[in-house]
C-alpha cells in the first residue's frame, strides 16, 4: 500500500512531463527550438560530479536504445548541456531539481489533449460551446509554447531516463532536497498529511505555485495518519466539502506566484469551472471566486488560508 | 509505446488518486469527538415528526401534510393484494429504491450475505480504520437487509400485472419486479386525500416524462430531408468505429504493439464524421416551439406540486424536475442533467429545474459550491415536511452503511438534522445550508 503511493506520487511528478512527448509536437517544436537555444550555464549552480553521473546515466540509457557509444556521448553531453540551458530559465527556482519537477508539473494540463475535444469526458456527449472552444485553443497554444521553451524534456530519451536523472541529479535548495531524498529512497513520506503540509509551507516559502497545486492532489491522500488539515480547523466531517474548501484556499494562495499561471484562464482549475458552465471561460480564480462562493465557503476558505501561512518549512 | 504509457499513467493516476479519495474520507470519523451520542435503539427508528422538527435552529415556515409519514419500511405481516392500500404498495415502491442493490444480489446469489458483502464493499475503509465498521453499523446493515428480503418476500407474493416486452427490451429480475410494482402502483385505486395526492403527482409525472421525451424527439432532428448524404456518412463512421474497436482489443491484449496516435486520428476523424451528421439534421423549429408549450402547461403543474405539504408529493415531484434518476443522495440538485448533449440538433437548454431557480436566487454560479449546500437544504426541508427522516428514515443511511465512503457511525444513530447540524457539517456549511434552506421556504412554505 505505502509502495504504491510512493509509486504514484513518483509516477505523478515523472508522468506529468511525459505527457509532452507526442511525436507531432516533437517533432514540430525541436525544428523550431534548434534555432532559439543558446548557450548560457552561468546561472547554474549544480554540483558537477553529479552531472557527469547524470550524463553516464544517460549515456548507458542511450547505449540501450542501440546508439553507439561514442555518438552517445556526444549527444548526451549535448543532450544534457541543452536540458540545463532550458531549465536555466529558472521560471521556478534557480535550483534544476526543482525547476525540472515544477516545469513537469506544469505540463499536467498537456499531457491527455492530443487526442481531440473527445480526451475530455465533458465533451464526449456533446460539442464545446465557441467560449469552451476558445479556452481548449488557448491550452493547446500554451502547451505548443511549452513544448518550444522545454524542448529537451520532450526528447524520447528523458521517457526512460527521468526518472533516474531526477534521482542521480543534486539539488541545491532546500526544496530540492526535500523532494530529493524521497524520490532517491523510493519510500513513501512517514505521514502523507505531513508531507502535503510540506508542499504548502514550500510553496509559499519559495515561491512555486507548482508545488501548492502537487499538494491539492495530495487533499484526498492523508488518510494514513491525519487529513492534511486538522480536524480543529474546519470541524465537521462532510470530507468533500473540507477537500473543496482545501483545493480553493491552496489555489488562491498559488495565485501569487509565477505571474498567477495556476489561476489563469486556462489552468486546470478553471479549465474545469469552464467545461462545466461556459460562463466561467476566460475568467481567472479570483473573478470565478467573487461569483461562485457562499458566505460560508468564503470563511473557510479564509480561515485555511491563514492556516496553511502559519505552517513552517520541515 | 510511449504514448501508451502516458495514457495508461494518466489513467492509473486518475485512478488511484479517486480510490485515495475515496478511502480518506472515513478518516475524520476516528478524530471527532462525539458529544451527545445516543445509543441506537430500535424505537428510534421510528422517529416522530415532531421530535425531527424541534431540530433545526431556524423557526418552521412550513406545516407539514396531517398524516405523517414516519416510516417508508413496510410491515413484516403477511398480506394479501386485497389488504393493500394504495399508501401500502406506494411505500413499498420507495423501501424498493433503497433496497435494490440487496434485492438484486439477493435475486442474483444463491446464499448472499449482506455483512460480508458490505465488509467486502468498505474493504479500503477497514485496511484505514481498525474501528470499521463499528457493531452499530452491522447492526443497521443486517436490519436494513432483513427488511429488503421482506419486501422482496412480499412484493413477489403479489399477483404483479406483466410488462410490456414489445419493445423487445430486457431487463434483469430486480428491475422488471420494480418496474411491474410501479405499474401495479398505478393501476390501484386512491382513496384517502393522501393517497389521491400522491397518485395526483405520479400521474402527471407520467405525463410530464412524456411531454419531455416528445421535446428532445423533435430536438434530436430528422434525416429524411438529408437521407443519403447522411446514410453515406454513418457508414464510414460505422467502419471508424470498427477499427477503433479492434485497435482499443489490441491494447488490452497488448499495449506495447498498438499505435496510439492511430486512435487519436481515428477520434478526431469520428468527431469531424459526426459534426457533418448532426449539420446534416434538420429540426422544425414551428414544432419544437409547439412541443416546448405543450411540455411547459404540464411542468407548470408539477412544479406547483413542489408547494404541497405533503413529503411525498414533494419528493416525486422534486426527484422528478431535476432529471436526477440515479443518484439518490442527489436530491435537491443534480447539475449533469442530460438535456440532449450531441444527440440532439438543438438541446433543450430552456428547461429550468427546481434547483437552477434556486441557484438563481442565492446568486452564486458554481455547481460545485451550489452543491455543496442545496442537497442538504432540500433534504432539511423535506424533513420539516414530515419526512421519515430518524436514523432508518430516507437519506441518513446513505452516511451510515449505503453508500460507498464517509460512512460515519454517528448518522446511523441521529435523524438528518441531528446528523447534519451536530456530526456532519461544520458551522459555516450549515450556515450556509440554512440561509438556503430559507429560500426554499420561501420558495414552496409561502
Amino acid at each position: 500500500m505505502r509502495t504504491k503511493i510512493l509509486i504514484i506520487i513518483l509516477l505523478m511528478a515523472l508522468g506529468v512531463y511525459l505527457g509532452l512527448n507526442w511525436s507531432d509536437i516533437r517533432n514540430q517544436s525541436n525544428e523550431q527550438n534548434k534555432t532559439t537555444v543558446e548557450t548560457n550555464n552561468t546561472n547554474l549552480n549544480t554540483d558537477y560530479d553529479h552531472i557527469n553521473k547524470v550524463k553516464k546515466t544517460t549515456e548507458s540509457i542511450a547505449a540501450n536504445d542501440q546508439t553507439t557509444t561514442e555518438e552517445a556521448l556526444v549527444s548526451n553531453d549535448e543532450w544534457f548541456d541543452q536540458l540545463m540551458q532550458q531549465l536555466s530559465l529558472a521560471r521556478y527556482s534557480e535550483d534544476p531539481f526543482v525547476e525540472m519537477m515544477s516545469v513537469g508539473l506544469e505540463f499536467e494540463t498537456c499531457g491527455n489533449n492530443r487526442m481531440g475535444n473527445k480526451s475530455f469526458w465533458r465533451f464526449q456527449d456533446q460539442s464545446p460551446t465557441p467560449a469552451q472552444q476558445e479556452i481548449l485553443n488557448q491550452m493547446q497554444s500554451h502547451c505548443d509554447s511549452l513544448v518550444q521553451q522545454y524542448s529537451i524534456l520532450d526528447d524520447k530519451k528523458m521517457e526512460t531516463a527521468g526518472l533516474e536523472l531526477l534521482t542521480n541529479m543534486m539539488p541545491t535548495s532546500k526544496l530540492g532536497k526535500y523532494l530529493h531524498q524521497l524520490i532517491s529512497k523510493r519510500q513513501q513520506p512517514e505521514d502523507m498529511a505531513q508531507f502535503g503540509r510540506n508542499l504548502i509551507a514550500f510553496g509559499i516559502k519559495e515561491d512555486n505555485a507548482q508545488m501548492l497545486k502537487m499538494s491539492t492532489w495530495i487533499t484526498g491522500m492523508s488518510h494514513n495518519s491525519e487529513p492534511i488539515v486538522p480536524a480543529h480547523i474546519l470541524k465537521g466531517q462532510n470530507q468533500p466539502y473540507i477537500n473543496a474548501v482545501t483545493q480553493m484556499a491552496i489555489t488562491s494562495l498559488a495565485c501569487e506566484y509565477q505571474n498567477g499561471l495556476t489561476c489563469a484562464p486556462t489552468s486546470s482549475f478553471m479549465q474545469t469551472k469552464c467545461f462545466d458552465d461556459e460562463h466561467f471561460c476566460g475568467m481567472d480564480f479570483s473573478q470565478w471566486y467573487e461569483l461562485a462562493v457562499t458566505p460560508g465557503i468564503a470563511a473557510d476558505v479564509q480561515l485555511l488560508k491563514q492556516y496553511f501561512q502559519s505552517l513552517k518549512l520541515p | 509505446m510511449k504514448k501508451g504509457f502516458v495514457f495508461l499513467l494518466l489513467i492509473v493516476i486518475i485512478l488511484a488518486l479517486w480510490w485515495i479519495y475515496q478511502s480518506s474520507l472515513e478518516a475524520q470519523k476516528k478524530q471527532s469527538t462525539s458529544p451527545n451520542v445516543v445509543s441506537f435503539v430500535a424505537a428510534e427508528s421510528q422517529t416522530t415528526k415532531s421530535e425531527i422538527r424541534k431540530k433545526p435552529t431556524q423557526p418552521k415556515q412550513s406545516e407539514p401534510s396531517s398524516e405523517i409519514t414516519t416510516t417508508i419500511h413496510f410491515s413484516d405481516k403477511t398480506i394479501t393484494d386485497s389488504e393493500l392500500s394504495y399508501l401500502d404498495v406506494y411505500r413499498m415502491t420507495r423501501q424498493f429504491e433503497s433496497c435494490q442493490n440487496v434485492i438484486y444480489r439477493l435475486q442474483e446469489e444463491d446464499s448472499f450475505d449482506p455483512v460480508a458483502s458490505f465488509k467486502k464493499r468498505t474493504q479500503h475503509l477497514q485496511a484505514l480504520y481498525p474501528d470499521f465498521p463499528t457493531p452499530t453499523q452491522i447492526s443497521a446493515v443486517t436490519q436494513h437487509a432483513n427488511q429488503c428480503e421482506q419486501l422482496l418476500n412480499t412484493v413477489q407474493s403479489l399477483d404483479l400485472p406483466d410488462l410490456d416486452t414489445s419493445d423487445g427490451k430486457t431487463y434483469a429480475p430486480m428491475y422488471q419486479l420494480k418496474r411491474r410494482l410501479k405499474k401495479y402502483l398505478l393501476s390501484l385505486q386512491p382513496k384517502s386525500p393522501k393517497e389521491r395526492a400522491i397518485a395526483e403527482v405520479l400521474n402527471l409525472i407520467v405525463n410530464w416524462q412524456k411531454h419531455y421525451k416528445q421535446v428532445l424527439v423533435i430536438s434530436t432532428g430528422e434525416e429524411e430531408t438529408n437521407k443519403v448524404e447522411i446514410e453515406a456518412l454513418k457508414e464510414q463512421l460505422s467502419l471508424l468505429r470498427n477499427e477503433q474497436l479492434e485497435f482499443s482489443q489490441q491494447h488490452h491484449d497488448s499495449s506495447d504493439s498498438v499505435d496510439l496516435s492511430r486512435i487519436g486520428e481515428i477520434l478526431i476523424e469520428i468527431e469531424k464524421l459526426e459534426k457533418q451528421v448532426f449539420e446534416l439534421k434538420l429540426v422544425n423549429p414551428e414544432a419544437r416551439e409547439q412541443a416546448i408549450e405543450a411540455f411547459e402547461t404540464v411542468n407548470e403543474l408539477l412544479f406547483t406540486q413542489l408547494k404541497s405539504r405533503d413529503p411525498d408529493v414533494f419528493y416525486e415531484a422534486q426527484k422528478t424536475l431535476e432529471l436526477n434518476t440515479r443518484n439518490y443522495r442527489d436530491f435537491g440538485y443534480f447539475p449533469y442533467k442530460d438535456h440532449g448533449g450531441k444527440k440532439l440538433k438543438v438541446p433543450f437548454v430552456e428547461y429550468v429545474s427546481p434547483g437552477d431557480v434556486i441557484k438563481d436566487i442565492l446568486g452564486f454560479d458554481d455547481n460545485e459550491s451550489f452543491g455543496l449546500v442545496i442537497n442538504y437544504a432540500t433534504q432539511l426541508y423535506h424533513c420539516e415536511l414530515g419526512a421519515d427522516c430518524g436514523p432508518e428514515g430516507n437519506w441518513t443511511p446513505f452516511y451510515c452503511h449505503l453508500g460507498y465512503d464517509n460512512l460515519l457511525e454517528t448518522a446511523c444513530q441521529h435523524d438528518l438534522p441531528t446528523f447534519y447540524r451536530d456530526y456532519f457539517l461544520n458551522q459555516n456549511q450549515w450556515q450556509d445550508v440554512q440561509m438556503v434552506l430559507d429560500i426554499i421556504r420561501g420558495l414552496y412554505a409561502n
